[in-house]
């Protein structure tokens, strides 16, 4: 190698070792809140790899990101800066350590949890023919999931990624010789990835092999590099229970030790790392001096939907899932780089329930079956999204709903938090929900209340009267966050249909419709999603009764539209919540904690008791609430 | 749904509107079976028993202390324990906001006779339009209620006049210690009661009323106005009163007393009467007008004294007489207990 650059590669190294160890110390003082995780003996891995990595590729890392962070963007101060919670930080202290987000790079504390995000993003470089996706990953990773769905689809479509394994041997305080069986060039191979391997201990083999693999990668050969390291520092702060024989051996053909015992001899060189070593020291200092962050970019601000601005349809259409179909329709057609993803959609099958009927004969390259791989569908559409696609996954059934769980959790909802706001991921995922069907426990759930918890994302749990074939266009075209849309399955096939002319029908400007069939409410009822329906039938048997009704339709429920409700609840006083998910931390429950003290009032709440949705027809009838449970409940309350 | 059993309030006695509620015999939800008790009542005569017609739980919709209508719902014997608060009558479709609004306003069904189905607009119209803001609402008994419906439906009212004498205090008191040697006790009002029954034995168009033709009682059975101790008005009765010497009369006034007081009388005690008095000699009252009863065609009443006199006045339906048949009776009558 060329003495040149293998001291550029060295230098690079010291400085990230400087980096490490003083933020070490600063934390060993109590300057540094949390913790850290440094990459003290691997430096060498980040400082080739600042050589060859291009402001087009995309970068993802994990928990030990502080070299990969360095090598990607040479910002020592506002690293310091982040870590210690000061203004000038990358995210303003709101990411920290784990969490380092800045342009082409982001790193995420889950194991294995951004690789399918990475596998989105090379999505859209191969189409765009220019930059890689590379994703650090630690060899203790490989337990997760995640790793294989995306390696699966990243061979299979022949994506411009590299995947760089810093293999250490130790996951946390665990050797592999526990948790590892077979190899990881078998795990590669298994997949039909290109496989290559070295060490940091030649550094000559190691700069040819990632050359190598960088090639591959940008000539769309999906690439997994295997680099044999050895961590000097402890897994975090101080944990470490390694034999100090191992380690006292590694310490010894560490390069960058090795470069400094070959340094004494060198006055220049000497004097350069003194320099770097005073660098990082000023930057410290810097960085302590800097005021603390003030920023809230912490808490979530929801997206504005009042601009959606969806009719509503108050009489005779076409059956809810045409008009989807012709959503997404409109959607791919005026938009040159959406994408619909998810599994079995493409023609001639057109999907589970039909709604993408037709779509990928018309736009064959932006529908794309995926394997049956839930996560790494969420994954790949934050990735996708975060490099400006316009993103429609769907998930089959709401249930399978679980299997993506981390991945709006811990990575689609907080990416624009943690970058401070800066980097948004507006994708859709759209997914049918419901029981009445026999399908049984794991295909009837109404699971809307597991994600409407979490914040960052929208969730719209629609009902029968919006305009569906404005809905995806709209929706796309408003939203700044991860948004999951819960379409009702039992409603694909229904036709709105005309209201008595008496009835009045309207949407407030925050998404709510009502429906009233007198001027003067004696009952206000709240309908969730496709419950609506059942209470649009209830109405009319009410009206017989002389009771007339409000129907608050809600359109989103990650927060609840309180003014439009009390409106109603003002002159009732009364209402009955209806909701097809289960007892316990429900929406009604929820929203009555939302009401509680505003008016005096009474209430009555409609939902499915905690169980599990049986399959018998009418032993799921039972379970669910149904018109009956409904009427019933409106009586007892108005006789109050 | 379920059947429902409707209970209703009986009609004890033909005169009654209302009843009040003294006693819920089973508690509330509680599965009951045919024939028991479930209701205790109170009339303006009687003590009423009120049991389920089939087996079931009860569900109420009065509370004990309540006055009720004559006819509407006590309570509903139902298969299910879920209570459905409102009884559809078979053979009506009432509105649930109608069968609401009755409950909130205490009517039953049987006001909306001969009506298919009933909507709210119906009920409203029978709710009484609430009075002006300056006035509240004034509680009035069950027995007060009672009485103002048969007065209501006492005719003679509209077609009355009197006659009023003044009557001498000395002289009936010194009349009084003659008849009575002092062996018993008898008031000033009981004598004059006493010998106006006597009388009335020759003057029968005081004894009688109208309705559509002059009807005449058989016997003179005296009705005697009681209001004292907070008993509330009522009219205790004796049967045949020319047929009982005085001291008996006198007797067996004590004993109509005494059982008023007690709320012990009998039903056969509180009605039946043919003619009525009303005794104001120990008020201070110089003077007032009595009303004629249901089914009477006249009454007396007795003032107190003023100056040594005292006003007896005969209140009768002009349709069975007229001011001088009134005066000369109440000459009569003066003279007898002047003597």
């Amino acid at each position: 190698m060329d003495k040149i650059l293998r001291h550029e590669i060295m230098l690079k190294s010291w400085k990230i070792r400087c980096v490490e160890e003083k933020l070490l110390e600063l934390n060993h003082s109590g300057l540094l809140h949390g913790t850290t995780h440094t990459c003290i003996g691997q430096e060498v891995i980040s400082a080739i790899f600042s050589q060859l990595v291009r402001d087009e590729d995309q970068v993802f890392s994990n928990h030990r990101c502080h070299g990969h962070f360095l090598a990607t963007h040479d910002l020592t101060y506002e690293l310091f800066c982040e870590l210690l919670g000061r203004k000038d930080g990358l995210s303003q202290g709101i990411g920290g350590s784990q969490h380092l987000h800045h342009k082409n790079f982001l790193a995420n504390g889950i194991l294995g949890g951004s690789v399918p995000i990475s596998v989105g993003a090379a999505w859209v470089l191969k189409k765009k023919s220019n930059g890689s996706s590379i994703s650090f990953l630690g060899d203790g990773s490989l337990g997760e999931g995640a790793i294989y769905e995306s390696w699966n689809f990243s061979a299979l479509h022949s994506l411009p990624q590299l995947f760089i394994i810093e293999n250490n041997f130790y996951s946390q305080s665990t050797h592999q010789s526990e948790t590892m069986a077979g190899s990881i060039a078998a795990r590669a191979s298994a997949f039909g990835l290109n496989f290559l391997q070295s060490s940091i201990w030649d550094l000559d083999h190691l700069d040819r092999t990632m050359r190598e693999a960088f090639s591959a990668a940008k000539s769309n050969k999906p690439t997994v590099l295997q680099v044999d390291c050895y961590r000097l520092a402890p897994h975090s702060k101080s944990d470490d229970h390694r034999s100090k024989k191992e380690k006292d051996h590694y310490a010894t053909i560490d390069p960058v030790n090795l470069f400094l015992a070959e340094s004494e001899q060198d006055i220049d060189l000497k004097s350069k790392l003194e320099n770097i070593r005073a660098e990082v020291q000023l930057a410290s200092d810097l960085a302590l001096k800097c005021a603390l962050s003030n920023s809230r970019s912490y808490l979530n601000t929801p997206d504005d939907l009042s601009q959606l601005e969806l009719k509503i349809i108050s009489g005779p259409s076409h059956s809810i899932v045409d008009q989807l179909n012709t959503s997404l329709r409109e959607l791919l057609k005026q938009n040159k780089n959406a994408l619909i993803v998810g599994e079995d959609l493409r023609d001639p099958y057109g999907g589970a329930f039909k709604v993408t009927r037709g779509l990928s004969d018309l736009h064959p390259e932006k529908v794309i079956n995926f394997p049956v791989s839930e996560a790494l569908i969420v994954g790949f559409s934050s990735g996708a999204a975060m490099l400006g696609e316009k993103v429609i996954a769907e998930i089959m059934f709401a249930d399978f709903l679980s299997l993506t769980f981390d991945q709006f959790l811990n990575h689609a909802s907080k990416v624009t938090n943690l970058s401070n706001g800066k980097i948004n991921l507006p994708f859709i995922l759209r997914t049918p929900t419901g029981g009445r069907r026999g399908y049984g426990a794991t295909h009837s759930q109404s699971v809307e209340k597991f994600f409407a918890g979490i914040p960052g994302i929208n969730v719209l749990l629609p009902h029968h009267r919006i305009d569906y074939s404005n809905l995806y266009q709209r929706l796309m075209s408003v939203i700044t966050r991860p948004t999951i849309v819960f379409e009702n399955k039992t409603l694909y096939s229904y036709r709105p249909q005309e209201l008595p002319a008496s009835w009045k029908i309207s949407t407030g400007p925050r998404g709510m419709t009502v429906v009233s069939s007198g001027d003067v409410p004696d009952l206000t009822v709240l309908a969730f999603g496709g419950m609506g329906l059942e209470c649009e039938e209830v109405m009319f048997q009410l009206e017989q009764e002389e009771i007339q009704v409000d129907l608050l339709l809600p359109l989103w429920v990650h927060e609840f539209e309180l003014e439009e409700i009390l409106r109603s609840l003002e002159k009732s006083k009364k209402i009955v919540i209806v909701e097809e998910g289960t007892e316990g931390l429900s929406l009604g429950a929820e929203l009555l904690a939302q009401l509680h003290g505003r008016l005096p009032f009474s209430h009555r709440h409609v939902l499915s008791q905690r169980g599990i949705v049986p399959a018998a027809k009418h032993l799921e009838h039972s379970f669910l609430p149904s018109r009956e449970d409904i009427i019933s409940a409106c009586l007892e309350i108005f006789d109050e | 749904m379920s059947k429902n059993n409707i209970v209703l309030v009986p009609v004890s006695s033909p005169n009654d509107q209302f009843a009040l509620v003294t006693r819920l015999a089973v508690a509330e939800g509680e599965a009951i079976k045919e024939g028991q008790l479930l209701v205790e009542l109170e009339t303006t005569k009687t003590q009423v028993e009120v049991v389920s017609s089939a087996d079931g739980f009860v569900h109420f919709l009065v509370q004990e202390g309540d006055q009720v209508e004559v006819n509407s719902v006590l309570a509903i014997v139902s298969e299910s324990k879920q209570s459905s608060q409102n009884p559809i009558p078979d053979n009506k479709k009432i509105t649930r906001k109608a069968q609401k609004l009755m409950r909130d306003h205490h009517l039953g069904p049987d006001l909306f006779e001969g009506m298919d189905s009933i909507t709210s607009q119906d009920v409203l119209k029978k709710i009484v339009s609430s009075p002006a803001k300056e006035a509240i609402k004034l509680p009035q008994t069950f027995t007060k209620q009672n009485e103002i419906s048969h007065l209501l439906q006492a005719t003679a009212n509209s077609f009355a006049s009197d006659v009023t004498v003044l009557f001498n205090e000395e002289k009936v008191l010194k009349t009084i210690a003659q008849k009575t040697s002092g062996h018993f006790y008898l008031s000033v009002g009981d004598f004059l009661a006493y010998q106006c029954c006597l009388l009335l034995q020759k003057h029968p168009y005081f004894n009688a009323w109208y309705d559509g033709i002059a009807f005449a009682y058989q016997n003179v059975n005296l009705g005697m106005a009681l209001n004292i101790s907070g008993k509330g008005l009522k009219v205790v009765t004796i049967r045949d009163v020319p047929g009982l010497t005085l001291e008996k009369f006198a007797g067996k006034m004590q004993e109509l007393i005494a059982g008023y007081l007690r709320d012990e009388l009998k039903v056969d005690e509180l009605t039946g009467s043919s003619f009525t008095l009303s005794n104001m000699h120990s008020t201070g009252v110089r003077s007032f007008t009595p009303l004629i009863n249901l089914q009477q065609g006249a009454i007396l009443g007795i003032s107190s004294s003023v100056g040594g006199d005292f006003e007896v006045k005969l209140r009768f339906d002009h349709r069975l007489a007229d001011g001088l048949i009134a005066a000369s009776f109440l000459a009569e009558l003066k003279q007898v207990v002047e003597s």
